[in-house]
């Protein structure tokens, strides 16, 4: 309650900052209501929100010749993906430097968690069916969510389409083939339908293969006369299914609800790092993995101004590993893990007065991890969130804050469990229009997060430790925003800049404790991140059937380890880390046709913490380009897309040792119908 | 040091001296004159490709962090776990690569690269290093010792050894191998001492000496010395001697967490320290059998964790290795006093075995 009474008297502080003209004038209907779904278009919720918040539509996404979420992903600016290369190699996505534990992957509303890693693989999931994808950083302006999506430093969402249906049509889908080079063959297959007036269902599947054995210039040695050889990626084959239903249903004017049955199965090859002189090296190791959830949503609006929402959800996941060229004495290594998760979530939302709403949310989580180990301590974790949260929306102030409480219990059915723990996140963000007829927008926030040790951190033999603390993230950013809207030829203009400073305290390392086979998990780390990011927008209608999509982002980034003076990489820029990198897409429209160029461009990165030139790796420019034609049917809209990617053919590593698949090309074709 | 013993550690080290020259069939091989140049072999970290051979020019003063790559317009590999000099050559095992660089002494030119592969054409992950009579041994975690013939340049032959062969020495027609075990921590590591026989090139026994052990090298008396790295847990790490003759492995009081060790001389200088425990450099006297410091640096430089320990058996100066296991390690050179020469710094990932270049 206290906490509630500081967030409105700092509101009211906020209020009684602003001119008074602003708290006095009435708003207009389309943005009046705190909390009220209105269709805005996506840019303009980028321009007013109050932290950075970048928006990609399924139409942006298909002008970005992304396959994987990944791929879509890396236009976004301050994003760091650490991608192995190919299909099935890992791809994990960091925020401005702070690490990919700090960025939470939700799935239409529910975050998906991996207590064992910590980490989700964003490559997993495929770009089919998908609506929007949003990175928030700090939070998002929309407080009437689950208390459990305030917890992360930044948040990757991944909105999928729910079923529209026009006219007196009752069933309405789409079925697309695709294929492409190195074996790539992917259909799917999605099916709308509208069960009653109030009641519609989804059904769609997806099938990926992919052999992935690309070939790739292995260079012995960084320097330019160094001897080469010309090898083919091995053990990189991919096999993936995704299987998914979702029923939605309007129960009356007041109250809706959802509910989603998720299924994936994969089965890859682990292609290692490109050994020197054993390019055979891991050639046997694979990965198998499972995930199955069930995860369902009801609102209910009691009046104008009280509404509820509850979610829950239960997941299962498996993942085998296996390495059967391993030199100990069985010959092999076998791993296999199972993690489970219950989720429960209830949250209200309560808008007092015009400009001014309130939010409270709890949440409970329970996780467990189950290993073939022999004596593995099978650990749970019982997470209860708590957050309660303010807005105040007016014509020209918009202003968020929010306080998250987090408690942890740990427990473990062999031996010793973790500390509990309990931790406070606060959060504030304002944004401001000085000008009245201008759509400039002045922003900051401030947020205090962390991400809890996760269950490799502190259970994994010999290198576990119970005792760690949470990481401690903070962020500081300042930005302006910019619409524009002149007309002819230029439709529509959004730019956005933003200073940030971010600090990771307690950063959880692993720290050798006296030989290479002995490593231990300690909180030592400490990163100072300084940077900027800059995106601009625009939409041009060259003719009267020619639209020109075009937009470039930048990013600026000095992520500085300030561990220990002593050490030999104080000061230094994190390894795998740009301190320039960009990306940059057009796309020309004209009538059915249309023709897409996507860039994504880093500048040099050290493979290691220590900056010498040893371990500098060069830059990379990706480009790639689309053309898309569609055809109206008697069956439905007819699209056929070609795509040729990584022009350049040259084989940039991301990460050190794991060459990205040169040129290659895909063929999609597909019915909307 | 009196002049009585140092009379006799003359007579040793040139007993020492004509007992290396046994190895004659070697060709080229000589008393070496004055060093031109430090190399220090850096492992690199696994899965990186970035095993280095540095070169410090002692006369101009300037090192060449990639001396091996820019000589041979190739990397070492991946994990260069052990390099020794023999004769006019140097050979370097590299673990994940599956190769056994030969290199030549005085110019560092590759002039063989021979394959460590399995019948399954993966690594056979090769370890440590050691030469008799134009063989050079290796030690390999497919629980091989491989001899290689230092005039062919080939493999000609191989023995079955223990889990995991760390540590090799070669003394009075006897290889002695550790076998750790290290693969196989999960189900229990190897507690043995492998003898083959040099000869007949087969295993002779296997010796009990203690969970995991590591490093193993000989003193002059025949006496064979190892340290044994324990489990990390209850069975804790020890120094153990085997006296020649003796099929026992007794331990020796007074050296906690004993690491990588070198003698030279019939000194053992043994690397001592674990989490939490500052790292030392124990002398141990071999013929008097008995710790001579607890501590070899004498000027108080401190080292948060000594990787390895490397001898100039000319001079008697001492290289000892530092590394945090991520980013690269430094090199401090000491002379005979324990006194710091000179430190180079960043000189490569987990800096390892350091020779004189002549």
């Amino acid at each position: 309650m206290r906490f509630l009474i500081q967030s409105v008297c700092l509101l009211a502080l906020i209020a009684c900052i602003a001119p008074a003209d602003v708290a006095a004038q009435s708003v207009s209907d389309t943005i009046g209501l705190p909390e009220v779904v209105v269709t805005e278009r996506f840019s303009d919720r980028e321009i007013r929100s109050t932290a950075p918040h970048h928006i990609l539509t399924a139409d942006q996404i298909g002008q970005l010749n992304a396959l994987q979420l990944s791929d879509a992903v890396k236009h976004l600016p301050g994003v760091t993906i650490r991608d192995y290369g190919g299909i099935g190699g890992l791809k994990t996505i960091s925020v401005r430097s702070l690490g990919a534990h700090h960025t939470a992957v939700s799935y239409n509303g529910i975050p998906l968690a991996d207590q064992q890693t910590g980490q989700i693989d964003i490559g997993r999931f495929s770009l089919d069916n998908v609506e929007r994808l949003t990175l928030h950083n700090g939070e998002d302006d929309r407080i009437f969510r689950p208390a459990r999506t305030f917890a992360a430093a930044s948040a990757l969402e991944i909105t999928t389409a729910a079923p529209r249906f026009t006219g007196n049509s009752r069933v309405n889908g789409k079925a697309t083939l695709r294929g492409g080079s190195f074996g790539l063959i992917n259909p799917s297959l999605l099916l709308n339908g509208k069960l009653s007036e109030r009641v519609s269902a989804t059904l769609s599947g997806e099938w990926m293969s992919s052999r992935g054995d690309y070939p790739y210039l292995l260079r012995y040695g960084p320097s330019a006369g160094d001897s080469t050889s010309m090898e083919r990626r091995i053990n990189g084959d991919v096999n993936k299914g995704r299987l998914e239903s979702s029923l939605h249903a309007r129960f009356s004017d007041h109250s809706r609800g959802d509910l989603r049955l998720y299924y994936y199965h994969s089965e890859r090859g682990l292609p290692g790092a490109t050994i020197y002189y054993n390019t055979l090296h891991d050639s046997g190791q694979r990965l198998w993995d499972r995930s199955f959830f069930l995860q369902g949503h009801f609102e209910h609006a009691f009046s104008r101004r009280w509404e509820l929402q509850a979610h829950g959800k239960y997941q299962r996941t498996y993942l085998r590993y296996l390495d059967p060229s391993y030199l100990g004495a069985e010959g092999m290594i076998e791993d296999i893990f199972t993690q489970q998760e219950r989720y429960g979530s209830l949250s209200a939302l309560y808008r007092a007065f015009n400009n001014l709403s309130f939010s409270a949310s709890a949440d409970l989580i329970s996780a467990t991890l189950h290993a073939n180990r022999k004596g593995f301590v099978t650990p749970t974790r019982l997470t209860s969130h708590t957050v309660v949260a303010a807005k105040w929306v007016s014509e020209r102030l918009l202003a968020t804050a929010s306080l998250l409480h987090t408690q942890t219990f740990e427990s473990a059915e062999n031996g010793m469990a973790g500390t509990n723990r309990r931790r406070l996140s606060p959060y504030l963000s304002a944004s401001y229009k000085p000008l009245q007829g201008r759509d400039l927008r002045l922003r900051a926030f401030y947020k205090k997060s962390f991400r809890l040790p996760t269950f490799n951190d502190l259970y994994y033999p010999q290198v576990g430790v119970r005792n760690l603390l949470p990481e401690d993230a903070q962020q500081f950013n300042i930005g302006l925003t910019l619409g524009r809207s002149p007309g002819t030829p230029l439709k529509q203009l959004t730019l956005t800049a933003d200073l940030f400073h971010n600090r990771v305290d307690n950063k959880i390392v692993a720290y050798p404790t006296g030989n290479l086979h002995q490593w231990a998990m300690i909180n030592v780390g400490r990163v100072i991140i300084n940077g900027a990011d800059l995106s601009l927008e625009s939409v041009t209608s060259l003719t009267e059937k020619m639209m020109l999509h075009a937009g470039v982002n930048y990013s600026w980034q000095s992520a500085l380890d300030r561990t220990d003076p002593q050490q030999v990489n104080y000061g230094h820029q994190l390894p795998y880390t740009p301190r320039h990198s960009g990306s940059a897409h057009a796309a020309l429209e004209f009538r059915e046709l249309q023709f897409a160029y996507a860039l994504i461009w880093s500048g040099a990165r050290f493979s290691n913490g220590y900056n010498d030139a040893e371990y500098r790796m060069k830059g990379y420019a990706d480009h790639s380009l689309s053309l898309q034609k569609s055809f109206s049917t008697r069956r439905g809209t007819l699209t056929l897309i070609g795509e040729a990617l990584n022009l350049a053919g040259r084989n940039y590593e991301i990460v050190r040792n794991y060459p990205m698949p040169g040129r290659s090309y895909r063929i999609t074709l597909s019915i909307h119908y | 040091m009196n002049k009585n013993r140092l009379f006799y550690y003359m007579i040793l080290l040139a007993g020492l001296l004509l007992w290396s020259c046994d190895d004659n069939d070697n060709p080229g091989e000589e008393i070496p004159s004055e060093g031109k140049a430090l190399l220090i072999l850096n492992e690199g970290s696994m899965g990186g490709n970035n095993a280095t051979l540095a070169r410090y020019d002692l006369q101009a003063e300037v090192i060449d962090k990639t001396y091996f790559n820019s000589v041979n317009e190739k990397g070492l590999g991946d994990v260069a776990n052990d390099m020794i000099q023999y004769g006019s050559k140097i050979y370097i095992a590299v673990n994940m690569s599956g190769t056994i660089e030969v290199l030549e002494s005085a110019t560092g030119r590759s002039i063989r690269q021979i394959a460590m592969k399995t019948t399954g054409d993966q690594s056979k992950e090769p370890r440590r290093l050691a030469a008799y009579g134009g063989k050079v041994y290796v030690t390999s975690f497919d629980d091989t010792v491989t001899r290689i013939d230092t005039l062919l340049l080939t493999i000609d032959g191989s023995v079955t050894v223990g889990m995991d062969p760390e540590g090799i020495a070669i003394r009075d027609n006897k290889i002695y191998v550790a076998n750790s075990g290290g693969l196989n921590w999960d189900n229990g590591y190897d507690n043995t001492l492998s003898v083959i026989d040099l000869t007949t090139f087969s295993e002779e026994k296997k010796i009990e000496v203690g969970t995991n052990p590591n490093a193993v090298q000989a003193d002059s008396q025949g006496d064979i010395y190892l340290s044994v790295t324990g489990n990390y847990g209850d069975e804790p790490a020890a120094f153990k001697v085997i006296r020649s003759g003796s099929s026992t492995a007794e331990t020796i009081a007074g050296i906690g967490s004993p690491q990588k060790f070198v003698i030279s001389n019939n000194r053992a200088y043994i690397i001592s320290g674990a989490y939490q425990e500052p790292y030392r450099l124990v002398v141990y006297d071999c013929l008097e059998e008995k710790i001579i410091t607890d501590n070899f640096i004498s000027d108080g430089t401190g080292i948060a964790i000594m990787y390895n320990v490397s001898v100039d058996p000319l001079t008697g100066d001492l290289f000892v290795t530092s590394t945090d296991y991520v980013h690269p390690g430094d090199l401090y050179w000491f002379d005979q006093s324990g006194k710091l020469k000179k430190q180079l710094s960043a000189v490569g990932i987990n800096p390892s075995v350091v020779l004189v270049q002549n």
